[in-house]
């Protein structure tokens, strides 16, 4: 047997085996579908059926009348959105005072800063949780961001990009008479825009998804970002299946449109930030 | 990854120039650590050390004395049949879906490498669940698990097999979080081990060949070892991220049956916001801290003595 | 470095972000007032200080005007109900503001606490007698003015539950009403294996006789239909049956474990035996609500504010339910039908501004003096018999079948404390150890007596009977 032929063999048994786990990666989210718009009836039917012999969108009004979608949607990307930029736009301060300044103290204030990355929420959630009592940002935008306006990781991240810019183009401009805000702006952000813009990307996903400290933090139904409604939809309607897979359907097919745009930036964003971690 | 950090961050600490800053410079470092610091000192490293000091308090939240009571919370906690289940499940769980969560990607990811066309379709395919929504996830997951009606036992039923409690049952329940777990875990694994695989010269491979090799000389004696700094990033944060399960507890089986499916995020989360005993709930915070550091430690030094030669 | 997003790309994205800053700055803060104040605990009384932080700047209150009331609970359909009275209030009454918020029930009695220690949480709030008694204990409840609410209103009507709920004389809730523990049945099913749809069980051996009948499994054995399902508190309920408890309580007041009683015992294997040895009952089956109302299961055991849940979820099934008291081991409801829930109305919360707790007064004075339309609506929807005499005469108790077994079940039923959760959480793994994993009654139960002694020494079920 030639190479050829067994490298075409092997990849016929490489496409077969990825084309079944493929279908496992992609079923649980083609049976919400289905569920979604099948009839009650057919929902629990036996055997079940693979393409719902009628459509309906019924699941869909009454998740739309019976959860604020809309809010839920905004109030998600109103805290996601400004909870990214700013510690993105941190995290890139951080990170290039790190990586292109020499101080006393700074590796050690860096090490330091990197160690928080190893303890869990669940060990400071309870008093980080009561200082929002105290400072009165329980149950508000301000509690479920302020303690994410920094990101250790994000930092890191920011700090190994920066090492590679050289030193002689911010000398120059040194040189030249700009500030050192300038020089950020101006010379070293643009030169950072593939890091920084993977960081948006990734804190982002990360941010809309949170689960735990806004289930903590948020008390009025008005606040609540998408996930905690969810939780909500689902210990009230839980026996509702239809209605439940249009709920998880409406909070997921848009992200997945977004994803399948920007699907090679994102993965290959995971690739950078995963390895230099 | 946090401690790998650590050492990268020391060893760069020697190439670093020691130059005294300039006026201005200075001015800017310090208006920008400033704030960085504080945040640190308030946000995390405050709340840290009192968490410590709760764990050793009877802490009710509604009342204003909060006595200290020793180390009466970490006796009560290990006292605790549910804690001590809490433990047991979360290391079942962070092993296991880490391993196998391993295996599986580094197989799909070996696989998707080795083909000529559609690498990134296959590679968004697995990715997928990283970008949906958790608890969506756990929702159609509750679904297809759902004992009369749900996908797999209706599956079961065609096949005229007797259908499984997935959910409900002492025995399946931890395993079919598993099975979810890592469903939505395997995808940014892949992605990092591909990246892993793309940085691996080929000249060693050939040599490899050259030598007279077969494909599992080579995976064996040329992927894996120049694999390992990847391989030991995925088992860290894969065991940290698997440590800290929480939401699909929470949406699917809130620690039942039997406390099967009871693991640590989700102990200290109800002992601490259902049932207000915020004292032990530090306390088992704490526990959680040293295991995951305990862990991470010996996974870095393990992993370090295995494969250095 | 492959990611390629442009300049112009990035910098719109930051101006986006710094909008969504402004905006997340410009949403208006929730804490208006707060009152933070030393409370008295466990019974010692403190000098109690207060101090008043007002937090959004703005003029300041008046002496005449209210505040705004906020009234948390949970279930949407039946909070709706305390909505409707309020806005039967402020339509007669411009200067008060009543907001309902219905809250998940399974985080409801997370949010409460915190939220009120924070000074965010709600003025009146609909209570659970599992929570009841941490909140009255924590010295964190109002009580009730004498001259709106009589409380011999309460001690004539309900003398048992007086006695457990008042404190030192003073009132601080008031009952919405009692739930009775019910037998439902699905008469079609009945009719469809033969039996007559007039006569349901009434002793555990005919229940489990027709429960054998009316179950249907395949040819694996798997349940299709169940015979009967066991809603909330089977164990209690069968316990009182047998005239025992699940607590002991000695002379000073301890309590203890009375799991391993006779009663007690006896109760648990029956249980068990329902899933193991009758198999008319499945621990891996639907949820109660969707066995019963979608005719997957025939019968079944639960407290009576179900009868709203069918009522709206499953129309159809609801219109074929008979109603009856819940089977005992001898058909006869001597000592006891079982065990009876009640029902608890709003409590004031200490720590809120004064005009604000005396318009919560104003709302709660309006909800039982003049709004026994709203009573009764919220007293049908959960099933219970109304707390308050008028509204009893309300012609719809009558009327509906299952209200009225309800009504009739409740005055031979045993009035306790309901089950904490923990109690639940002990009884459930209790059944499973046996039924899911083959342990014997008495080893199972050797350890949820164990377990039910360390969370009764924690101070669980301190008012239970």
């Amino acid at each position: 047997m030639g190479r050829q032929t067994t490298d075409r063999l092997m990849h016929a048994i490489a496409y077969v085996l990825l084309a079944l786990g493929s279908i496992m990666m992609l079923l649980p989210f083609y049976w919400m579908v289905i569920t979604s718009i099948k009839i009650p009836s057919e929902v629990v039917t036996f055997p079940p059926t693979w393409v719902p012999s009628v459509v309906t969108f019924d699941h869909y009004v009454r998740v739309f009348r019976d959860l604020a979608v809309g809010i839920l949607y905004r109030n998600s990307a109103v805290v996601a959105i400004t909870k990214t930029l700013l510690m993105v736009f941190t995290s890139a301060l951080t990170g290039y005072v790190f990586a292109k300044f020499s101080f006393k103290g700074r590796d050690l204030i860096f090490s330091a800063i990197i160690a928080t990355m190893i303890i869990p929420l669940q060990v400071y959630m309870i008093p980080l949780y009561l200082m929002m009592v105290d400072f009165q940002w329980h149950n508000t935008y301000t509690g479920l961001i302020m303690p994410y306006v920094f990101s250790a990781y994000a930092m890191f991240l920011v700090r190994q990009f920066m090492h590679n810019i050289p030193s002689e183009l911010i000398e120059a401009a040194r040189i030249d008479g700009a500030g050192e805000l300038r020089i950020f702006l101006r010379i070293v952000m643009p030169l950072s825009q593939a890091v920084l813009a993977t960081l948006v990307i990734f804190y982002f996903m990360w941010n809309w998804n949170d689960f735990l400290w806004p289930l903590v933090v948020l008390n009025s139904p008005n606040k609540y970002t998408l996930p905690i409604g969810l939780t909500v939809f689902n210990s009230e309607y839980g026996t509702d299946y239809g209605a439940t897979m249009a709920a998880a359907s409406i909070a997921v097919i848009p992200v997945m449109i977004v994803f399948f745009v920007f699907q090679r930036h994102i993965v290959e964003g995971v690739a950078l930030t995963g390895l230099k971690g | 990854m946090a401690l790998s950090a650590i050492r990268r961050a020391n060893q760069t600490a020697g190439r670093a120039r020691r130059a005294r800053l300039g006026g201005p410079q200075r001015r800017f470092v310090w208006s920008v650590l400033g704030p960085c610091i504080l945040f640190y000192l308030i946000f995390r490293f405050y709340p840290f050390a009192n968490a410590l000091i709760i764990s050793f308090r009877e802490y009710n939240i509604v009342s204003p004395v909060k006595p200290f009571v020793g180390l009466d919370n970490y006796e009560k906690i290990f006292n605790n049949t549910v804690f001590r289940a809490a433990i047991v499940n979360s290391f079942y769980y962070g092993v296991v879906t880490t391993i196998v969560g391993l295996i599986v990607s580094l197989a799909v990811a070996l696989l998707i490498n080795g083909l000529p066309r559609f690498k990134d379709a296959f590679r968004a395919i697995f990715f997928l669940p990283q970008i949906t929504n958790a608890i969506a996830v756990a929702m159609v997951w509750g679904w297809l698990y759902q004992p009369v009606y749900g996908f797999f036992n209706q599956v079961l039923k065609v096949f005229g097999l007797p259908v499984i409690g997935w959910l409900t049952s002492p025995q399946y329940a931890m395993p079919s979080l598993m099975v979810m777990g890592i469903w939505g875990g395997v995808g940014m694994s892949v992605v990092v081990l591909m990246a892993g695989l793309a940085g691996i010269p080929s000249v060693y491979r050939e040599a490899c060949m050259i030598d007279g090799g077969n494909r599992w000389h080579i995976f064996r004696y040329v992927t894996l070892p120049l694999l390992q700094p990847t391989l030991v990033f995925i088992l860290v944060t894969g065991f940290m991220g698997a440590f800290e399960l929480f939401s699909s507890v929470f949406v699917l089986t809130q620690g039942g049956p039997l406390n099967r499916t009871y693991v640590l995020a989700y102990y200290i989360y109800r002992r601490a916001f259902v049932d207000l005993k915020m004292g032990e709930a530090s306390a088992a915070g704490f526990v959680m801290f040293v295991l995951v550091l305990a862990i991470t430690i010996i996974q870095l030094r393990f992993m370090r003595t295995r494969w250095e030669y | 470095m492959s990611m390629h997003l442009n300049r112009r790309q990035l910098l719109r994205s930051m101006a986006v972000g710094t909008a969504g800053v402004v905006l997340a700055a410009c949403q208006p803060k929730v804490v208006e007032k707060v009152v933070k104040e030393t409370v008295i605990v466990e019974g010692t009384p403190k000098v109690i200080e207060k101090t008043v932080v007002v937090e959004k700047e703005g003029p300041p209150p008046t002496a005449a005007k209210y505040e705004k009331v906020i009234v948390w609970g949970w279930w949407e359909p039946r909070m709706a109900f305390y909505q409707d009275a309020a806005n039967a209030l402020m339509d007669q009454n411009p200067d008060i503001e009543v907001e309902v918020i219905s809250l998940p029930g399974d985080q409801l009695w997370s949010k409460v606490l915190p939220a009120t220690a924070a000074g965010t949480g709600p003025t009146l709030l609909k209570q659970k007698p599992t929570y009841y008694f941490s909140f009255l204990d924590n010295g964190l409840l109002e009580p009730y003015p004498e001259e709106i609410f009589p409380i011999d209103w309460w001690k004539t009507n309900f003398p048992d539950t007086w006695d457990i709920y008042g404190k030192e004389g003073r009132q601080y809730v008031y009952l919405d009403g009692s739930m009775a523990n019910l037998l439902m049945y699905n008469r079609t099913m009945f009719e469809a294996v033969g039996l007559d749809p007039q006569t349901p069980p009434v002793s555990w051996d005919e229940l489990i006789n027709m429960g054998k009948q009316l179950t249907k499994t395949d040819s694996a054995g798997t349940i299709l239909e169940e015979g009967l399902i066991l809603g909330e508190y089977p164990w209690i309920n069968a316990v009182y049956q047998l005239g025992g408890s699940l607590v002991n309580i000695a002379d000073d007041g301890t309590r203890t474990s009375a799991m391993l009683s006779e009663p007690a015992v006896k109760a648990f294997t029956w249980l068990c035996e329902l899933y193991t040895k009758h198999k008319i009952s499945s621990r891996e089956f639907l949820t109660y609500e969707e066995a019963i109302g979608t005719s997957k299961a025939a019968m079944g055991l639960m407290t009576s504010w179900i009868v709203g849940t069918f009522d709206t979820t499953y129309p159809d099934v609801a219109a074929v339910l008979g109603w009856a008291p819940p089977p005992t081991p001898t058909g006869k409801p001597e000592p006891v039908w079982g065990y009876k829930t009640n029902v608890l109305a709003l409590t004031m919360f200490q720590n809120r501004p004064v005009m604000e707790k005396e318009a919560g007064f104003v709302y709660l004075d309006w909800l039982l003096n003049n709004s026994d339309k709203s009573l009764a609506d919220i007293a049908e929807i959960t099933g219970c018999l109304p707390g308050k005499l008028s509204v009893r005469s309300d012609p719809r108790f009558t009327a509906k079948e299952a209200l009225r077994v309800a009504i009739d079940t409740l005055p031979l039923e045993k009035s306790s404390v309901m089950e904490s959760e923990n109690l639940n959480a002990v009884r459930d793994n209790a059944i499973n150890r046996v039924v899911l994993e083959g342990q014997s009654i008495e080893e199972s139960l050797a350890i949820a007596d164990q377990e039910w002694n360390q969370w009764l020494a924690e101070g669980d079920a301190s008012h239970m009977a």
